[in-house]
């Protein structure tokens, strides 16, 4: 049985027999390596190799297109200066998560650019109260595991035909079929509400808008108009106010405070008893102070407050907008 | 040079007749032996990356021979040698397939463009996309490979890892792409009387000579669940001195912290503001020319360079 040579695979062990080797830098050199029908495991499985794998001065050599080609990576030669260049996806490693200081399970990161988690688990929806579904195409959507935010009994707003649609909401390249909702989810000072129901409503710049309104043939079978409303965080640094002023059978029942950008939403609560006709008005205040009330036309700067073209003006959120009888 | 290539031949000679994978073949030749190497001061990139190997490379038969624990770090597998067996064993975790799609809420469209991992037959959804759906701030830290999402490491959450919820004066206007605040300074770090400071989570703010600059601020929303704000803010050594700037730190509209007036080349002041229950907070700053103060969201004139840093910020 000839001897065996014992192998050091550590980089800096190598550095540190190297430093008293020698060898050409360049030229043709006869050196002495060891074949030993040396084998490569990949993750426990033979990697098929095309040329043989030596030991010379202490470290295992292979075929570097060998290695390379099993690790997932694609090898090219350049010539001058004479270099092998390895390329391959960085693989995937641990990612540790804490959610508010609590471990969760483990997610994956490539070290630069992704740091993905599990959010499909029950662990997660457990944790963060979000139903996390995937597509194979890599769409994500995260749904409230509470489901409706509708109060009990209530009908949303939105599930009733207005009787009037006034200003922009009349406008059907706007709003195609008379839909107001189901475009976006709200999002105000981060949070994100469910769209399903929200009344959407916003300037562009450089359009002429028709301030909105929406009248309801309640015919006195509601008691409560609930909902929040606020400045969407599309438009969290506008300069004016908007508001809804609420109106039964043509009396003014309640007004929502003038709402600015990256405030929390302003909680409505109307008292519609034996209201036959509600309307719902909007109001524009610009940054001069000048009102823009339901029907009046508002002619938009030709940017946002940011300086934006194509952002809105200013965009509002009538959320989950209900009436309970 | 002559451009090395595999051959069809040069496999035949270096394994011997009929062997042509390994797997129980045995070798025409085992033991020592001695071949003829060529070394060419062979460079191995990795990704781009150089990998210093003290164990150079060299082309034997028409084969690159690289030491194999060289490859096998460059390329982030672990590699054991099996001396009983002599064998060679890589553990590698494959890389995971990335595909971007929409990230939507509850059935609507936030926004595209997330990255979705799948790795060993799961899932994996963006930990960022997942914080911007539950509303909490969001930090990665890819050396450590840890992410946090809500309540930060034990050094804090980074300033930069919060929602800003609305923008002031300069922090309001686009910059290349977005309105927002400024994190750190493109030329180099934050650097208050001699002393540097990390750039990462520093609010940095530039006036323009010209004039025109509204002195800026920022909101976040700390959702109440807070209890610290720490930094060191002063005039960067990079301007002009010719002003003298200050920080006001408001929680929920209420004034919770105000800096002295701080002039060039004066040492930081320290900043540690108690947040506990505020949900919106603003850091807003002043700058002050003779005795006269521009706040946050006025004009500057122009002909003054202020360099103002709100270095380190963490929120505990």
């Amino acid at each position: 049985m000839k001897p065996k040579w014992s192998v050091a695979l550590g980089v800096a062990t190598s550095a540190v027999l190297w430093a008293g080797a020698s060898y050409a830098s360049t030229g043709v050199q006869m050196v002495r390596a060891e074949f030993d029908n040396i084998g490569i495991q990949l993750n426990g499985r033979p990697v098929t190799v095309t040329a043989q794998p030596m030991i010379y001065n202490y470290n295992v050599y292979v075929p570097i297109s060998t290695v390379a080609h099993a690790l997932g990576a694609h090898v090219a030669w350049v010539n001058s200066p004479a270099a092998v260049m390895v390329t391959a996806p960085p693989s995937a490693q641990p990612l540790r998560v804490f959610y508010n200081g609590t471990a969760l399970p483990g997610g994956v990161t490539n070290g630069t650019s992704y740091a993905d988690v599990p959010a499909t688990t029950a662990a997660y929806m457990q944790a963060t109260g979000l139903k996390t579904t995937v597509d194979t195409a890599g769409n994500v959507n995260f749904a409230p595991a509470a489901g409706s935010s509708l109060p009990a009994g209530a009908t949303a707003l939105t599930a009733l035909t207005p009787s009037t649609l006034l200003g922009d909401f009349a406008n059907t390249t706007l709003y195609p079929g008379g839909r107001l909702t189901n475009q976006w989810p709200a999002t105000v000072i981060g949070q994100l509400y469910p769209g399903s129901s929200t009344v959407e409503w916003g300037i562009m710049p450089g359009q002429t808008s028709k301030i909105p309104g929406l009248d309801y043939n309640l015919g006195g079978r509601y008691r409560t108009l609930t909902g929040l409303f606020a400045v969407d965080d599309l438009s969290k640094n506008y300069n004016g106010t908007v508001r809804l002023v609420f109106l039964g059978d043509g009396v003014t029942l309640a007004q929502t405070p003038w709402m600015q950008g990256g405030s929390a939403p302003a909680a409505v609560s109307v008292d519609v008893s034996g209201v036959q006709n509600l309307q719902i008005q909007y109001q524009v205040k610009d940054a001069q102070g000048t009102v823009y009330a339901t029907g009046q036309s508002y002619v938009a700067p030709p940017q946002n407050p940011d300086g934006s073209k194509t952002d809105p003006i200013v965009f509002t959120d009538f959320i989950d907008p209900a009436l309970t009888p | 040079m002559k451009k090395w290539k595999r051959t069809l031949s040069g496999y035949v000679t270096g394994l011997g007749i009929g062997a042509l994978c390994f797997g129980g073949l045995t070798y025409a030749n085992t033991g020592m032996m001695t071949i003829a190497a060529h070394y060419a001061n062979i460079k191995l990139l990795t990704n781009g990356t150089t990998i210093n190997t003290a164990a150079q490379p060299f082309i034997f038969n028409h084969n690159v021979y690289v030491p194999v624990s060289t490859v096998a770090h460059g390329l982030g597998a672990s590699v054991a040698w099996n001396n009983a067996k002599r064998q060679v064993e890589l553990t590698a975790n494959p890389p995971a397939t990335i595909r971007r799609g929409n990230m939507d809420y509850a059935g609507l469209p936030v926004y595209n463009g997330t990255q979705t991992a799948y790795y060993r037959g799961y899932p994996y959804v963006s930990a960022f996309a997942l914080a911007t759906a539950l509303n909490e701030p969001y930090y990665v830290n890819y050396a450590q490979r840890v992410a946090y999402i809500g309540r930060g490491p034990s050094t804090g959450m980074p300033i930069q890892a919060f929602y800003d919820v609305r923008d002031y004066g300069a922090y309001a206007m686009l910059h290349p792409q977005l309105a927002g605040p400024t994190y750190g300074w493109a030329d180099g770090a934050p650097r208050i009387d001699g002393v540097p400071y990390p750039n990462a989570n520093s609010l940095v703010w530039s006036s323009s000579t010209k004039g025109g600059s509204q002195v800026p601020g920022v909101e976040y929303n700390l959702q109440g669940h807070y209890s610290q704000l720490t930094g060191n803010f002063g005039l960067d050594d990079a301007s002009d001195g010719k002003e003298q700037v200050q920080l006001t730190v408001s929680g929920n509209g209420k004034q919770l912290y105000q800096s002295p007036w701080m002039g060039l080349h004066q040492p930081a002041a320290p900043v540690s503001v108690d947040v506990s229950g505020v949900r919106l907070l603003t850091i807003g700053f002043s700058v002050k020319i003779g005795a006269k103060v521009y706040a946050m969201g006025q004009s500057m004139p122009a002909g003054y360079a202020v360099n103002i840093d709100f270095a380190n910020v963490n929120v505990h």
